[in-house]
């Protein structure tokens, strides 16, 4: 709860209120709404081309990605946006004019500042409306808009998908995957059993040679799941196909950063991952890549995932596939970076070990699909994600060993 | 052809045949500078060896390649195990083996097999069990200047978090060089409370900051941070800001600007991840005090790369004036000062450090139309506030701000733009 003072440090901070330009319209019909008690948020994110006619100037193209903000306050008192929820590095208007200035285009100054969210305070009663300048993020754009008032900070996390990119979820129904007698709500001890027998190792086309382990369980609905992941900076994966292998292939050749680059399927059930997503660090060598397979089990109500996760550390010519990463063997470090990744970004609400892959020493290591050797403990890590933001210190760590069946799946 | 096969053959012979032969980290040198601090029943070690130490440890000029090495101890006399985060030191971290993968080219199979093994071995485990002690490496990014960095472990749930901050042989920060207790005689320094400190910054403090002569404008005095040393550093380490080496040839014109006659004691700088945008902070140790916790004057704004130019123009009475510098001020980011103001608050606020926030008057307002320039050619416009930020050792939440004044007059906007 917010302290008496806090009203008054509002009212304070209103001292850039009087806009008295007229509020800037969306720049499209996909509009987002949320409503907070007396605050609706509404915001929108034009693809590049509607940006280029909006501003007359490529932003895009400068990694400017104008997402479109209203906040309309029914309640007595101002109320506050941040802008660094939205972007941690948003840009400031002129930061971004420069931007586009130094491409070689033209722009003016009072077209952005004019357009810009700039001032963060919205009085009683109005509606103020206009862009906060940000990265480009393609596919989902997905953001936090923090509105602070004096009873409450409103945290709204939004997922607009913005045109331009074929992403693997896009295609993804999880209704089609399993009909009703197929799924299963578990008791944790049942639960711990089920999961210990899944297979242990992702498979190839054929399903004859085992790959990486599935060494990840995730509890929650889909939309959690994604609302955990990208706060944490995961990016969807591009479905494969010619433009974006092309991309690839450049990238691999110059370490640049393209972070929507494909991932091959591998397979679970067999069928290939419901869902990719990888972390981009500083270049395409470095990289985490994770897929998910939707289980028919469920706990509580909510579904439950398994997947796999490694960590890229460099890419290698193979026969099978001509060029591959060459993951880290330590795949257990990997796992383990995955649970501190998502508690750091508060998406995570309670975790806990159970076996099911099955140890394989540093000195005698097991191999994946495209011989890369690894080791581990024989774990699978489950985790809870959490829809809202969850503290660091509210993760509780769930202790599964007295249901442990010292099983390994196949 | 044939040339160029023999050339191919030399190239490929030149790869792959190194041995590889790691040292053993407890002899090496750079632990005589560990620095040790203890909570309870955890006791940590830190110590970061340099760019060469690391070559000579390694074998491999790491430093070269962006990785920074942090050795760590940590002793667990708890009666039960004890959890290290590893991302809390860098949240991209290198992973032990991926270090060395990235190194494997000049090794030979052996000796990438063992050179693996060392990174593997030598790697900081994340679990240290009761009674028992651990010790490795986790490979961070480099940062230059001293290392600072945050350790969170667990035990039972429950989070103790340590920081460190450890110095590099080589670099020498610039408030290193201050001695803090002889800068105001002994009758000068006033402990206030946050009444009379308003009335302070409101009434003693200049508007701005001088420049190498004494009524050069050197910029508003836009911020002033109440908070503990360790308080100062740890928000601006959680917002990543970088301290200054005092040599620095870069910040020469920066330490030109002047409060009490003398250059900042501390110059902060905040780059842009993605562009060459920089924010720079100036702070200065005033004579007061809060609750005897210092309070420091200080201005932040975005540094004007063709500040060399500007200056000349500055200087020039006739071109003060000229449509060129109104067209520059209408398009130059640091001429939107304020915008950088609103960025360092927020800055703060979101990496937890902030405890309390105010504006009070003091700096007078300058529009676009009629803007203000530094000796050194920044032309600015200001609403004409300062921020006043007190700054908290531990975490606070995006909640837990308090407010320190209220009562401000309103702005008239089309003043002040």
């Amino acid at each position: 709860m917010i302290r008496a003072p806090y009203l008054a440090l509002l009212m304070l901070l209103a001292h850039s209120l009087t806009s008295h330009s007229a509020p800037v319209p969306p720049p499209n019909d996909r509009l987002q709404e949320r409503v907070y008690g007396d605050i609706t948020v509404k915001v929108a994110v034009p693809d590049a081309a509607e940006a280029q006619d909006l501003f007359g100037a490529d932003l895009y193209a400068q990694n400017i990605q104008p997402v479109w903000v209203s906040v309309h306050n029914e309640g007595k008192i101002p109320v506050f946006l941040s802008k660094m929820g939205i972007d941690h590095a948003y840009y400031a208007p002129r930061e971004a004019l420069q931007r586009v200035l130094v491409s070689g285009q033209t722009i003016g100054t009072t077209l952005l500042e004019n357009a810009a969210m700039d001032r963060i305070e919205i009085p009683p009663l109005s509606q103020r409306a206009g862009y906060v300048f940000t990265r480009v993020d393609e596919g989902t754009k997905s953001f936090n808009v923090d509105v602070f008032s004096n009873s409450a900070v409103a945290q709204m996390s939004f997922f607009v998908p913005v045109p331009g990119l074929r992403l693997d979820h896009y295609d993804f129904d999880s209704d089609a995957l399993y009909n009703g007698d197929d799924i299963r709500e578990l008791t944790l001890p049942d639960l711990v059993a089920a999961l210990e027998n899944l297979p242990c190792c992702v498979r190839d086309t054929s399903g004859e040679d085992r790959g990486d382990p599935l060494n990840l369980v995730l509890v929650g609905e889909v939309e959690d799941l994604y609302y955990a992941f990208m706060r944490a900076g995961w990016d969807e994966t591009e479905t494969i196909y010619a433009n974006s292998l092309l991309k690839t292939a450049a990238s691999a050749i110059t370490g640049g950063r393209y972070r929507y680059s494909p991932v091959s399927a591998l397979y679970v059930f067999d069928r290939p991952q419901d869902v990719a997503l990888q972390r981009a660090r500083s270049s395409i060598h470095e990289r985490n890549h994770l897929r998910l397979w939707l289980t028919p089990l469920r706990f509580e109500g909510q579904p439950v995932w398994v997947g796999q996760i490694s960590r890229d550390i460099g890419v290698r010519f193979t026969t099978r596939t001509i060029t591959t990463h060459k993951i880290d063997p330590d795949v257990d470090e990997t796992r383990e970076f995955l649970l501190e990744d998502l508690a750091y970004t508060q998406g995570l609400l309670r975790f806990g070990y159970i076996g099911g892959v099955g140890a394989a020493s540093y000195e005698e290591p097991r191999t994946n699909l495209t011989g890369d050797p690894y080791f581990t403990d024989g774990r699978r890590i489950v985790m809870w994600l959490s829809g809202s933001p969850t503290a660091l210190d509210e993760v509780t760590f769930v202790d599964l060993s007295p249901w442990y069946t010292g099983q390994n799946g196949n | 052809m044939r040339g160029l096969v023999w050339l191919t053959c030399l190239l490929c012979a030149g790869c792959g045949l190194q041995g590889y032969q790691g040292t053993d980290p407890l002899n090496a040198d750079f632990l005589s500078r560990a620095l040790t601090q203890t909570e309870g029943a955890i006791t940590i070690t830190a110590a970061v060896p340099d760019a060469a130490e690391t070559q000579s440890l390694t074998g491999i000029d790491l430093y070269d390649q962006g990785v920074q090495p942090v050795w760590l101890n940590i002793e667990n006399s708890g009666d039960s195990h004890l959890r290290i985060a590893l991302r809390s030191i860098d949240s991209e971290y290198f992973s032990p083996i991926e270090v060395a993968y990235m190194n494997r080219g000049p090794y030979s199979r052996d000796g990438y097999e063992a050179m693996q093994h060392w990174f593997y071995d030598h790697g900081l485990p994340r679990f240290v069990p009761a009674g028992e002690r651990r010790s490795g490496f986790v490979y961070t990014r480099y940062r230059p200047g001293t290392k600072g960095f945050n350790v969170d472990v667990f035990r039972d749930g429950r989070g103790h978090t340590f920081t460190f901050f450890v110095p590099m042989p080589g670099f020498t920060a610039d408030y290193t060089q201050v001695d803090f207790s002889s800068l105001y005689p002994a009758e000068r320094l006033r402990d206030l409370d946050l009444t009379t400190l308003r009335q302070v910054l409101e009434q003693d403090l200049p508007c701005c900051a001088s420049g190498p002569r004494v009524d050069d404008n050197g910029g508003p005095l836009n911020v002033v941070m109440v908070g503990t040393t360790l308080a100062l550093r740890r928000g601006l380490l959680r917002g990543g800001w970088l301290e200054s080496r005092v040599d620095t040839p870069l910040l020469q014109g920066a330490r030109e600007h002047r409060f009490e006659g003398r250059s900042p004691d501390a110059i902060f700088s905040l780059n842009r991840p993605d562009g060459n945008e920089m924010l720079n902070l100036h702070l200065w140790l005033s004579p007061w005090t809060v609750d005897k916790q210092p309070v420091w004057v200080g201005q932040v704004y975005y540094r004007e790369f063709a500040q060399g130019l500007l200056r000349g123009i500055a200087q020039n009475e006739a071109l003060r004036n000229s449509a060129f510098l109104s067209r520059f001020i209408r398009e130059s980011v640091a001429a939107d000062i304020d915008a950088a103001q609103r960025f360092l608050l927020q800055n703060l606020w979101y990496s937890q450090s902030l405890s309390g926030f105010g504006i009070v008057n003091g700096v007078g307002p300058s529009s676009e139309n009629r803007p203000e320039l530094t000796f050194d050619g920044i032309g600015y416009f200001t609403d004409g506030y300062r921020h006043v930020l007190r700054l908290s050792e531990s975490p606070v939440t995006l909640d837990g701000v308090e407010l320190l004044y209220g009562g401000l007059k309103l702005p008239d906007e089309e003043n002040a733009r």
